[in-house]
């Protein structure tokens, strides 16, 4: 397979993606306009943060509000977006006319997640700039370790979502399942509310979730913390890293077991 | 299974069963390098079957096929490469644009054929630029081909190609296919259009449940079948004289009877014959129309079914 092929396949892939107005409303209008309105409505509010095990240090809530939206547009486009696209090009017999094609299929689910990644970074690039423009954000963290467990996240949540619509061959039954695992996740993560007004059952199911993980490590890691610091889920910050690591492993090896082209 | 170089296909003993139903039983042939063959039989008779299965779509369960000289599936990293395929199915996600379909298919392959040439061959102007999903079935079908030529193969593999095209569309790609197999492509298509066999393909292959019925060069079946005349006669020139009769008559190898007429087929002058014999016995049976026989002709009596057409064509 040649690399134009690859490049070709997925600029096309980017394109459909751009073409596609309620996902380009969730991951990059709906995130933004969220950041903003909870940005202005806290204000100057602080909140204390372990940066450190021991070191407690205050933080503008608004400079937090960004890294826990860019986990649930991350678990948008992984739950709900990429498994839509695997799901249609089953519906569509897309997997099988490329297996007529020197098209190896594998690219096939590679290319939209690699566009998947660039439009959650384009997602997460904008609100740093509308950011640092209107709220003057404050970034504490490591931009190499932010972005790795974005993609982890991504991957643990596109994984998810694979696996989970690997023999739906309709694109309404895989948005259904899709949404079906997202909303729990979203209200339950804490991405909704605070998790510590929850009743301690939902907090324990919250625990559980990739995206209470997702959410916590992103704004922890956003804020500068160390990998040692305990997150409101009660456990360190790398365990959320490879919590998340060991579900895109598990969930990978189960789609490629379960998987079906047709 | 040694591949002659004069040969694009060879195909021995292939067998596909889905549950319980036998979809492709013993089917042998071979298409030469260079030549238009077609697939030709009635619906479910297993031709999709049989080209999904050379195509390296389906797994045979049993039999061999060697595509210039490769094996479908265990050599597909090569095959793939040599091969066009127009699928019956959509393949294409109904956002996708026409031209972006192109472009992507045409970035796969070693050569390609240019995307005007395609635009203008097969009537794609001003469908390029629309999501796929919005075409008609038609233009779909205009798009798939062009997607199955882009890659400028050696061999091209169509399953229904005509199916939703009008006439003039239909003209235009069978007359753009002769000129792609005049520079060397071979071309294997299945059709419900006989006359299309007939006047674009060097051989057919008659199939039905799966099997065989007859294989060869759609003149030469026509020739062998021992039936070159068709007449028809209508019901009510009969008169008197008993229809049984009509199969004793000099010349006359086959009488298939419709509602309104009979038509006869034999090798002669079978119309004068039955003019003859009906004369004979007071009967004047006015006009027999009466034909050189032809594809069509072969495929219905091949199969042992009424001709549809009756007397009427």
């Amino acid at each position: 397979m040649n690399a134009k092929a690859i490049r070709r396949l997925i600029h096309t892939e980017l394109l459909l993606t751009l073409r596609e107005p309620a996902a380009m409303f969730m991951a990059v209008i709906l995130p933004l306009a969220i950041f903003l309105a909870l940005g202005f409505s806290v204000g100057d509010a602080e909140i204390p943060v372990n940066r450190e095990t021991g070191i407690v240090e205050m933080f503008h809530v608004r400079d937090v509000l960004l890294a826990g939206n860019i986990a649930w547009v991350a678990a948008i486009f992984g739950l709900i977006s990429l498994p839509q696209t695997l799901v249609e090009f089953r519906q569509y017999g897309v997997f099988r006319r490329y297996r007529v094609t020197p098209m190896p299929s594998y690219l096939l689910i590679i290319a939209p997640l690699v566009v998947g990644a660039a439009v959650i970074l384009l997602s997460l690039a904008l609100m740093i700039v509308v950011g640092w423009l209107v709220f003057d954000i404050r970034f504490a963290g490591n931009a190499a370790a932010v972005t790795l467990a974005i993609l982890v996240s991504y991957l643990a949540f596109a994984a998810l979502g694979a696996a989970i619509t690997t023999r739906i061959r309709n694109v309404r039954t895989g948005l259904g399942l899709g949404l079906a695992l997202f909303a729990p996740m979203f209200v339950l993560s804490g991405a909704f509310g605070p998790r510590e007004t929850f009743p301690a059952a939902l907090r324990v199911v919250g625990d559980w979730l990739p995206l209470t993980h997702s959410y916590d490590l992103l704004t922890f890691l956003w804020l500068g913390a160390t990998w040692g610091v305990e997150t409101t889920i009660g456990t360190p910050i790398w365990v959320s890293f490879a919590y998340l690591g060991a579900i895109a492993a598990v969930c990978v090896a189960a789609s490629g077991w379960l998987f079906r082209w047709d | 299974m040694e591949l002659s170089d004069a040969l694009a296909l060879q195909v021995a003993s292939l067998r596909k069963v889905y549950g319980d139903v036998v979809a492709v039983d013993e089917v042998s042939f071979e298409v030469e390098r260079g030549s238009i063959f077609s697939i030709i039989g009635p619906n479910g008779a297993g031709k999709t079957t049989t080209i999904e299965c050379i195509e390296g779509l389906r797994q045979p369960d049993g039999g061999s096929i060697l595509v210039a000289g490769l094996d479908p599936i265990a050599d597909r990293a090569k095959f793939v490469h040599k091969i066009g395929v127009q699928l019956q199915e959509v393949g294409i996600p109904p956002r996708m644009k026409a031209r972006e379909a192109l472009h992507l298919f045409a970035a796969l392959y070693r050569t390609s054929i240019s995307l005007s040439e395609l635009s203008d061959e097969l009537g794609l102007d001003g469908i390029l630029a629309k999501p796929y999903g919005s075409l008609s079935g038609g233009q779909k079908r205009r798009v798939n081909i062009a997607l199955a030529l882009v890659g400028d193969p050696e061999i091209l593999f169509l399953d229904e190609p005509t199916a939703g095209l009008d006439p003039e569309y239909r003209f235009r790609f069978w007359e753009y296919l002769r000129r792609q197999n005049a520079r060397g492509m071979t071309i294997v298509a299945t059709t419900h259009y006989l006359e299309e066999a007939r006047e674009y393909c060097d051989a057919v292959l008659l199939i039905n449940e799966g099997r065989v019925v007859t294989s060869g060069p759609p003149e030469r079946l026509i020739a062998e079948s021992g039936l070159a005349t068709r007449a028809v006669l209508p019901r009510a020139a009969l008169g008197t004289v008993g229809a049984d009769s009509l199969m004793g008559l000099p010349g006359v190898a086959q009488v298939r009877s419709t509602e309104t007429a009979f038509c006869l087929y034999g090798d002669g002058n079978v119309a004068g014959n039955v003019a003859d014999y009906l004369s004979e016995r007071g009967v004047t049976p006015g006009i027999i129309e009466a034909r050189p026989a032809n594809l069509d002709d072969i495929f219905f009596l091949a199969l042992g079914n009424e001709d549809p057409r009756g007397g009427e064509e």
